[in-house]
C-alpha cells in the first residue's frame, strides 16, 4: 500500500488510527505490529511471510549474540553468520537477476535463465534496519529485544516500512516500550503528513508526468527541452523522496513516535559532499556507522582512504536499484566526493557562492540522468541530447511552458525559504487559521488529484 | 482557547478522513457513470486465490476510487486547478474561447495508420469493383485554431490528409477542410463531433462530386442541454451545454431503419432516423440513427433509384440524416463494431445489396488512431489485402 492512495488515506489509516487510540496500552504495540503487516502484505500477501520469518530468525540471533557476549566469548561469528543471512535475503530477492544477467556477458554462460524473482517492497530499507539493530546489539550499544512483538514492531512499523527514513534501533528502543502519544506531538505529525502529501502529490507526480514524456524524446527535445526534462526529474525525485519520508515522520508522531530527519534542503548545497550530508540522511549515517568507519574511515593513509570510499559509493549505488547505472551513479559520486576532500575542497570554499551552487547543481543534475535511465544506451542518447541538437522542440515547449509555474514554485520550495516564512506566520496572533486553511487545502486538492488520475506510482518502489 | 486552536490542523485533518470514510460507507452506490459511459466497479469476488495474486485488493482499489464520495466533484477541482496553475496547455481536452472545450490530438495519432486504413480502403473499393470516395473530417482544434488557448500541442491534420491523399488509388478524396476552417458554426464546443450546419457542409461536398443537387427545405428542430464528449473527460464542469438540432425533410418521411448492433443480432426495425429517446441524456448525439452500430441499413422509398454503401465512424450519422434522401438504400458498416463472427462478410454485403458505390467517411482521430478494424474488409477477400 502506498500513503498517497485513496485506500490508505481514507480507509487503512482511519481505521488503523481509531483502533490504535481505542485499545488499551499494552495492545498498542502487537495491533501495531499486525496492522504493519497488513499493511506490508495488501495486494502480496505471501510478503508477510518472509517478513515474519526475517523477523524472527533476527529476533534469535539478538538474544544468542547478547547472550555469548555476556558469557564473554567472542559473538564475532555469530554476527557474521547474521549478517551473511541477511545480505543473502537482500541478494536473493534483489540482485539474483542482476548478477546471473552480468554472468551472463561471459563467453559460454550466455545460456543461463535468468531467474524471475519479484521484488518485495521495501526490502532494502528494512534489511539495513534489522542489521544496524544486530550490530548494535553485537556492540553492547542497545540490549536484545526479549519481546518479539516488540522487534517486530521496529521492523514492519508502516510508516517507514516501505521507503525509509532508516529508523536505526537504537533511536527508536526507548520510544518501542515508553513512547507517551500527546496531542502536541499527534499535530505537529499532522502538519508534517500533509507537507509530505502535497510534496507527493501536488508537486512530485504532476512532474513526473512531464518527466514521463520528455524521458522518451531525446531526439525531438532540443538541447534546452532535455534539460527542462531532467531539472523537472531533479525536483520530482526530491519532492517524491522526502514527501514520503515526511509523510513517514508525521504519522510516526501520530503515533507516539519520533523519527529522525532524512533530508535537510539538498539541492541548496555548495558542494557535492554538502549534498550528501543533506541528502537521504539516514542512508549515509547507515553507511558511515556500519562501512565507512568499520573499513577504516579516514583515520588511515590516503590510498586506504579513496579505497574505503570508494567501497562505500559502489555499495551505496547499488543500494539503489540492481543495475549498473547505479553502480555507475555511485562510484560517479564517490569520485567527485574523492576529489573534492583531496583537491577541490580550497578552492570551492574561495569560489563566490553562486559558482560553488552551480558547480554543485550541475554534477546533481547530471548524476540523476546516470541514475534515471536503466538502460545505458538510452543514458547516453539523453545525456547527448543535452549537449546537441537544436534549442528546444515543439512538444517539449509545450510541456515546459505548462510546467513553467510548478517548477518555479517547487525550485523556491527547495530553499528553506518558503519554510522560514511560514514558520514566521504561524507564530502570530491568527497563525493557526493560515495553518488551517493550508491543512484543507492540501486535503482537497491532494484527494482530487488522486480521485483524478490513477498515476501514482511511487519512484522509489525498486528499492 | 488559544491554546486549542493551535489544534485546528488536527481537528480538519481528522474531520476530513473521517467524513469521507464514513460518507464512503453510508453514501448509496451508482451503478453506471454517465459522463464515463461505463459501468461503475462491484465489489469483486472473495477467494483466497483471489487474495494471494492481488486481484482482490485491486478490485476493492477501483471500487473505492469509482464509488468515491463526491468523486465528479473531485475530478472537477484538480481539472480547473491544473487549468489555474498553468497546465491547461497538456490537458486531454483544452479550455478553449467562446466556451469550446476541444480535445487534444490522440498520442496514439500517427501518419503510418492513416496510410495502412487509406490503402485498405482503396485496395477493398478496386476488388469489388466499387466507385469510391473518401471523407475525411479535420479535428475541431485543426479547424478552430482561434478558439484554441494560446499553448497546446500540435494537430496533424494536414499531414493525415497528405498521407491519405497518397494513398488512395483510385478513390476521390475530398477536402474539406477550407469549407471547415474557422467555422465555429459547424463544431460543437462539448463534444468532438460536427454540428448539423458541420454536416451539411460534408453532405454538400459530397453531393458536388457526386453531381447530386443538394436538397435544402428543412424544418429545423433544436434541443438544449447537450453535454458530450469532450465535456465528460475534461472536468470543466461549470461549461455550458451545446443545442443539438435535427433537419427534417419531407423527402425523408417514409424512411425506415434496420440496425444490428454487430453484425450477427437480427436487425430491429426502426420509423425514424431519429431517436429521441437520448434527448434524456447528457449526451445527445445518439440522436442521429440510434448511435455507434455495426450494420444499419436505411430505406428510402421516396428517394430515387440509388444505392450506397458507407464505411465511415459516427461523424457519418448526422451527414445520413440528410444524405438519405438521395439514396433508395444505404448500407452502413461501421467497422469497430461489427462483428468478426458475423455471418455476412463486407463482401458478401456488397454483393447481397448489389452495391457499386462506397463512401468512406471518417473523423481525422480515428483515421488515425485505429488501424485494425480496416482489415475486417478482407474477410473473405484476403487476395485483395494491399502488400
Amino acid at each position: 500500500m502506498v500513503f498517497s492512495g485513496l485506500m490508505f488515506l481514507f480507509l487503512y489509516f482511519t481505521f488503523t488510527l481509531t483502533l490504535y487510540y481505542v485499545l488499551p496500552r499494552g495492545a498498542r504495540n502487537p495491533f501495531l505490529f499486525i496492522a504493519s503487516l497488513v499493511f506490508y502484505g495488501y495486494g502480496e500477501p505471501l510478503l508477510i511471510l518472509l517478513m515474519v520469518g526475517s523477523i524472527a530468525v533476527n529476533f534469535a540471533f539478538g538474544i544468542a549474540l547478547e547472550k555469548r557476549r555476556e558469557q564473554g566469548r567472542s559473538a564475532k561469528g555469530l554476527l557474521a553468520l547474521n549478517v551473511v543471512f541477511n545480505l543473502v535475503l537482500l541478494g536473493f530477492f534483489k540482485y539474483a537477476a542482476f548478477f546471473v544477467d552480468t554472468l551472463k556477458l561471459i563467453p559460454g554462460l550466455s545460456a543461463l535463465n535468468t531467474p524471475d524473482i519479484p521484488l518485495p517492497v521495501g526490502i532494502s530499507f528494512y534489511t539495513f534496519q534489522t542489521m544496524s539493530y544486530i550490530i548494535d546489539v553485537y556492540r553492547g550499544k542497545c540490549r536484545a529485544q526479549r519481546n518479539f512483538v516488540t522487534l517486530g514492531t521496529y521492523v514492519a512499523l508502516f510508516p517507514q516500512l516501505i521507503a525509509g527514513p532508516i529508523v536505526r534501533y537504537v533511536d527508536v528502543e526507548h520510544q518501542l516500550s515508553h513512547r507517551r502519544e500527546n496531542w502536541e506531538m499527534f499535530n505537529n505529525g499532522v502538519k508534517l503528513f500533509l507537507v509530505g502529501l502535497a510534496k507527493k502529490v501536488l508537486i512530485a507526480n504532476p512532474l513526473g508526468e512531464m518527466w514521463s514524456v520528455l524521458k522518451d524524446t531525446p531526439d525531438t527535445n532540443g538541447f534546452l527541452g532535455s534539460w527542462v526534462g531532467i531539472l523537472a526529474f531533479t525536483l520530482q525525485i526530491y519532492f517524491d523522496f522526502s514527501g514520503y519520508s515526511d509523510m513517514a515522520r508525521g504519522l510516526g508522531n501520530m503515533f507516539g513516535f519520533s523519527f529522525v530527519k532524512n533530508f535537510d534542503f539538498p539541492y541548496i548545497s555548495k558542494s557535492i559532499t554538502e549534498f550528501w550530508r543533506r541528502w537521504h540522511m539516514t542512508l549515509g549515517t547507515w553507511f558511515r556507522e556500519y562501512v565507512y568507519i568499520p573499513l577504516g574511515g579516514n583515520r588511515c593513509k590516503a590510498p586506504r582512504h579513496i579505497f574505503n570510499l570508494l567501497v562505500v559509493w559502489f555499495l551505496t549505488g547499488m543500494w539503489h536499484g540492481a543495475s549498473w547505472n547505479f553502480i555507475l551513479w555511485g562510484v560517479y559520486f564517490g569520485i567527485l566526493l574523492i576529489l573534492e576532500k583531496f583537491v577541490l575542497h580550497k578552492a570551492l570554499k574561495a569560489l563566490p557562492a553562486v559558482f560553488s551552487h552551480l558547480y554543485a547543481l550541475f554534477f546533481i543534475v547530471i548524476g540523476w540522468v546516470l541514475f534515471e535511465f536503466l538502460d545505458i544506451t538510452a543514458l547516453w542518447t539523453y545525456l547527448g541530447s543535452m549537449f546537441s541538437g537544436p534549442c528546444i522542440g515543439e512538444t517539449a515547449a509545450v510541456y515546459a511552458l505548462s510546467y513553467l509555474p510548478l517548477m518555479l514554485v517547487a525550485a523556491v520550495l527547495c530553499t528553506p525559504l518558503p519554510k522560514r516564512l511560514f514558520l514566521r506566520l504561524s507564530a502570530m496572533r491568527f497563525g493557526w487559521a493560515l495553518e488551517t486553511t493550508a491543512a484543507l487545502l492540501v486535503l482537497l486538492l491532494s484527494t482530487a488529484a488522486l480521485v483524478g488520475d490513477s498515476y501514482n506510482a511511487f519512484l522509489y518502489f525498486r528499492f | 482557547m488559544k491554546q486549542r486552536l493551535r489544534y485546528a490542523p488536527t481537528a480538519v485533518f481528522l474531520a476530513f478522513i473521517m467524513v469521507l470514510t464514513t460518507l464512503f460507507f453510508v453514501l448509496p452506490k451508482e451503478a453506471y457513470s454517465e459522463n464515463e459511459k461505463k459501468q461503475l466497479a462491484t465489489l469483486p469476488d472473495v477467494s483466497f486465490d483471489a487474495l494471494l495474486n492481488g486481484t482482490l485488493t485491486e478490485g476493492y482499489e477501483e471500487y473505492l476510487s469509482h464509488h468515491f464520495p463526491f468523486r465528479e466533484t473531485f475530478v472537477g477541482l484538480q481539472s480547473y486547478y491544473e487549468l489555474f496553475t498553468g497546465r491547461g496547455g497538456v490537458s486531454e481536452v483544452y479550455f478553449g474561447a467562446d466556451g469550446f472545450l476541444i480535445a487534444a490530438e490522440s498520442t496514439a495519432a500517427s501518419e503510418e495508420t492513416v496510410r495502412t486504413n487509406v490503402k485498405n480502403y482503396a485496395a477493398f473499393a478496386d476488388a469489388m469493383g466499387l466507385k469510391a470516395t473518401l471523407l475525411v473530417v479535420p479535428q475541431t482544434g485543426y479547424a478552430l485554431d482561434g478558439q484554441l488557448p494560446s499553448n497546446h500541442l500540435p494537430y496533424h491534420d494536414d499531414r493525415f490528409f497528405s498521407a491519405a491523399e497518397e494513398e488512395c488509388g483510385s478513390m476521390t478524396l475530398l477536402d474539406v477542410r477550407d469549407a471547415l476552417c474557422g467555422q465555429t458554426d459547424c463544431y460543437y464546443k462539448t463534444d468532438h463531433h460536427l454540428t448539423m450546419d458541420g454536416a451539411e457542409v460534408l453532405y454538400k461536398a459530397y453531393a458536388a462530386a457526386q453531381g447530386l443537387v443538394p436538397f435544402a427545405d428543412y424544418t429545423v428542430e433544436s434541443f438544449d442541454g447537450f453535454y458530450g464528449t469532450s465535456y465528460s473527460k475534461s472536468g470543466y464542469w461549470a461549461s455550458a451545454p451545446d443545442t443539438i438540432e435535427t433537419f427534417k425533410s419531407t423527402q425523408n418521411d417514409n424512411v425506415t431503419v434496420m440496425i444490428s448492433s454487430n453484425g450477427i443480432d437480427t436487425p430491429v426495425r426502426y420509423d425514424s432516423l431519429f431517436f429521441e429517446e437520448h434527448l434524456q441524456r447528457m449526451d445527445k448525439y445518439p440522436l442521429y440513427l440510434n448511435g455507434n452500430q455495426g450494420l444499419v441499413t436505411i430505406h428510402n422509398p421516396d428517394a430515387p433509384e440509388g444505392k450506397l454503401l458507407v464505411v465511415k465512424d459516427s461523424f457519418a450519422h448526422s451527414v445520413m440524416t440528410l444524405l438519405c434522401q438521395h439514396y433508395r438504400e444505404i448500407v452502413m458498416v461501421d467497422l469497430r463494431y461489427y462483428s468478426d463472427s458475423a455471418d455476412t462478410t463486407i463482401k458478401e454485403l456488397v454483393e447481397k445489396h448489389a452495391l457499386s458505390e462506397v463512401l468512406f467517411l471518417y473523423g481525422a482521430d480515428s483515421l488515425s488512431t485505429d488501424s485494425s478494424a480496416s482489415f475486417k474488409l478482407f474477410y473473405d477477400l484476403e487476395d485483395a489485402l494491399p502488400d
